[in-house]
């Protein structure tokens, strides 16, 4: 079985953001399965998502998980709902935590993580990297 | 169905709590057996069920081998469970559907670690958020601390519904009022909502008193058969109704973030034991974050969605509260040690049910509700616990 988490995190790499489709229900979903979570189709076909996304939650972290991540305090985790609908876990960048509300109007950027991978993120909408 | 109430738990015990220095995993869990043994009358030789948990103290291959070895114990039941933090309540459940299925006649259900002494703080703070509670590729390199996971819960939570930082600090405070009174308890002294709004932000909305603590400590729980509970030392304690629900495994991809998997737990285990939110006088919520118990008093329907934060306000669930919640201090004031945190839980509402909670006792406490939760607020297990 290929790792249905592939085709994500190979577009990742090159600042890509696609998305899984059911090639019957016509449904994307995240996070990545070997089958379509709402029907069970194992066809998938992998589209570009539009890149805008409203802001579902979000948390301000002070306190480093490990040593990598010491100099980036504080940063935002969020959770971001994409226009397609599924939803996934990412960071909100250029954006003061006052400014933040449910439903933000948001759009994809790519950035480095501390680990090196490289991963979405999303920036307020009209602010310019 | 009757078998879940052909059940009874007959023995409870906890090992020191808090922090322990020089115990590994098996010593705590012994202290822990030998209490709960003692408590009920019976010795390891009268053992012929083992339930208990994994640990992260340990690199073991099999924990209910480990244990059972420890013990000297050969039992024609035996198993690891491991359901995260909805584990103490489940192996209550189990243990019952051993017993009604004739695997066993009677089954120590035990689990605890060195957390703290083993790991410190820090470090326990870092294997956690390296144990793949966030999704190791999709999650995890944004940085993401497990209180994060929980703290994404409580944003929205506030931001939907109102919720205020003052009103889940409430739920600190009731916990260490609570805690005050139990000598077990890993942190006593009195708290305020000031002092916990004070404390540092770790992940927001969420201060260092919102989260859980790290702890050394155990805890065991014998169940055998309504007959032979007759004629041990205790008054028996039945379970009368258990459920389990699950949502989802992370919780960046799950939408419905504020309402959970407690809400089908609580709905299976109410409508078994017969009875409803109403009916219960004390009720033993996992408490991991100040947030997670709001949202489980919404979904398991002691009140509205959204009316959590205010439900709580006014110390409605600490020491003289309408509805006292976590008589023991919980896992924000007693201790946390591990999968064996959710256990102490079942532990006390044992205590209240059988009127030997001392200065802490709830009056008239007839039926009691023990909530479990494990994962990213997505694994759950209910217990209705009943005097009967």
């Amino acid at each position: 079985m290929p790792d249905p988490l592939a085709p994500l995190l190979e577009g990742y790499a090159e600042d890509r953001l696609r998305l899984p489709f059911c090639e019957k229900c016509g449904k994307p979903h995240l996070y990545p399965r070997a089958r379509c979570p709402h029907c069970g189709n194992a066809s998938l076909a992998w589209r570009e998502a539009s890149g805008r996304g409203s802001l579902a939650s979000w948390s301000v972290v002070h306190r480093a998980p490990s040593p990598d991540f010491a100099a980036e305090v504080p940063y935002t985790v969020a959770l971001v709902r994409l226009e397609e609908g599924p939803q996934l876990m990412t960071r909100v960048v250029d954006a003061p935590e006052e400014a933040l509300r449910l439903g933000l109007p948001l759009t994809l950027r790519f950035a480095t993580m501390p680990g090196g991978e490289r991963r979405p993120v999303f920036a307020p909408e009209g602010v310019s990297a | 169905m009757s078998g879940l109430r052909d059940a009874a738990i007959v023995g409870i015990g906890e090992s020191r709590l808090g922090r322990v220095p020089g115990m590994t995993a098996l010593d705590l869990q012994r202290e822990a057996a030998e209490a709960a043994l003692a408590d009920a009358g019976l010795s390891f030789a009268d053992v012929d069920g083992l339930l208990t948990t994994p640990v992260r103290t340990e690199s073991w291959a099999m924990p209910c081998g480990m244990v059972a070895q420890e013990f000297g114990l050969h039992p024609r039941y035996i198993a690891t469970l491991d359901v995260a933090g909805a584990s103490g309540c489940s192996m209550v459940a189990h243990a019952a559907a051993a017993l009604a299925t004739g695997q066993a006649s009677t089954v120590l259900c035990v689990a605890g670690q060195p957390g703290l002494s083993h790991h410190g703080r820090d470090s326990m703070v870092k294997t956690l958020a390296g144990a793949g509670w966030a999704h190791p590729d999709l999650e995890a390199p944004y940085g993401p601390l497990v209180p994060t996971l929980y703290a994404l819960v409580a944003q929205r939570h506030m931001r939907e519904y109102g919720t205020t930082a003052e009103q889940l600090a409430e739920v600190a405070v009731a916990m260490r009022g609570w805690a005050a009174m139990n000598p077990n308890a890993q942190k006593r002294e009195p708290i305020s909502i000031a002092d916990v709004l004070a404390s540092p932000m770790v992940t927001s909305p969420l201060h260092v008193l919102d989260c859980a603590l790290v702890s050394d400590g155990a805890v065991a729980v014998i169940v055998t058969g309504k007959d032979r509970a007759r004629d041990l030392k205790q008054r028996p304690i039945t379970p009368l109704g258990a459920g389990h629900g699950f949502s989802h495994g992370y919780i960046g991809e799950y939408q419905a973030l504020t309402s959970t998997a407690s809400a089908d737990a609580g709905r299976a285990a109410f409508a078994q034991a017969g009875v409803t939110p109403g009916d219960i006088q004390v009720a033993q919520l996992y408490d991991c974050f100040t947030i997670t118990v709001i949202v489980e008093l919404e979904d398991l329907g002691f009140c509205a969605k959204g009316e959590g934060g205010a439900f709580v306000q006014g110390g409605r669930i600490g020491p003289g509260g309408a509805l006292p919640v976590t008589t023991h201090g919980g896992l924000l004031s007693a201790g946390h040690p591990g999968l064996a945190g959710g256990m102490f839980h079942v532990v006390e509402a044992v205590r209240q049910l059988r009127g030997d909670a001392g200065s802490r006792q709830v009056d008239g406490a007839e039926l009691a509700l023990v909530h479990g939760n494990g994962g990213i607020i997505g694994l759950h297990c209910s217990l209705v616990l009943g005097r009967l």
